[in-house]
């Protein structure tokens, strides 16, 4: 819900577990701009997603963030040695999320260049 | 409570680096910013120092060894694999773009063209920064 506030023409495809998110990005016709991985999830948890999308070369591109309640150093180390994009931990309150969510959306939209948002495309329209 | 940060950059346009290192010394009061002029002086003095930077930024065009090439060291280093490093270049080239992320770039910025955009850029830098947990210090550090 707060996600989608700063994104408003976006879509956000939510999976209840890692196996469901690799599945639904097989048959995906264009891929996602963000990936968000919880990493304590059944089946297959965030940090195995994580690995299995940096292996592939579709996916190795897509900026993809651990967002979970952990703040564990095991966690975060372990996080970045896969090759997460950034680490957060989940805010409590929701007041915090939303400033988390529009700080993140001024960051990745205005000042980075990332293959779903090449800043030309948002600069000549 | 910020805590000091130490800052490497590879950069050889001197102009650039000067404007970067004031930009960057407004937002995070304190900090150390080391400069160098290629890819290739900053991994010697990563690989021989013992303290890690908080974070790199690498330009793209460099000669003697430019930033995707520095970038693709340094991830493959165990140690150094996981300091943030971010790529800063004056132009997007889609396939630059697709090699340092996959390479494991942690963002790619096109330049801001005047120093106002490039203080703005620090600012927005340093609030996603503190919103997201950086790797956690190793032991050794």
């Amino acid at each position: 819900m707060t996600l989608k506030q700063f994104y408003p023409e976006g879509q956000v495809l939510v999976f209840d577990d890692g196996e469901a998110l690799l599945l639904a990005l097989e048959s995906a016709a264009v891929p996602p701009t963000f990936i968000f991985l919880d990493i304590n999830m059944p089946r297959l948890n965030g940090l195995e997603t994580l690995e299995i999308l940096r292996a592939n070369p579709r996916t190795a591109a897509i900026p993809t963030f651990v967002f979970s309640s952990s703040n564990y150093d095991a966690d975060i180390q372990r996080a970045y040695e896969l090759g997460a994009t950034s680490y957060f931990v989940k805010p409590h309150k929701i007041s915090r999320m939303v400033q988390m969510f529009e700080q993140f959306s001024i960051y990745w939209n205005q000042f980075v260049t990332h293959p779903g948002h090449p800043l030309t495309q948002s600069n000549e329209e | 409570m910020d805590t000091l940060k130490r800052i490497y950059l590879a950069e050889d346009d001197g102009d650039d680096a000067g404007f970067f290192t004031l930009a960057f010394k407004m937002c995070f009061p304190g900090c150390e910013i080391r400069v160098f002029e290629n890819g290739g002086d900053l991994l010697k003095e990563i690989r021989s120092g013992e303290v890690l930077p908080t974070f790199i930024f690498l330009d793209v065009n460099m000669p003697i060894k430019n930033g995707i090439d520095t970038l693709s060291e340094l991830k493959e280093t165990r140690r150094l694999a996981t300091v943030p490093t971010f790529l800063i270049s004056g132009t997007e080239d889609e396939k630059t773009i697709n090699t340092a992320y996959k390479l494991g770039a942690s963002s790619y910025f096109v330049k801001p063209e005047t120093f106002a955009g490039l203080v703005s850029f620090a600012e927005s830098f340093k609030a996603y920064w503190n919103l997201s947990v950086p790797p956690p210090k190793r032991p050794e550090e």
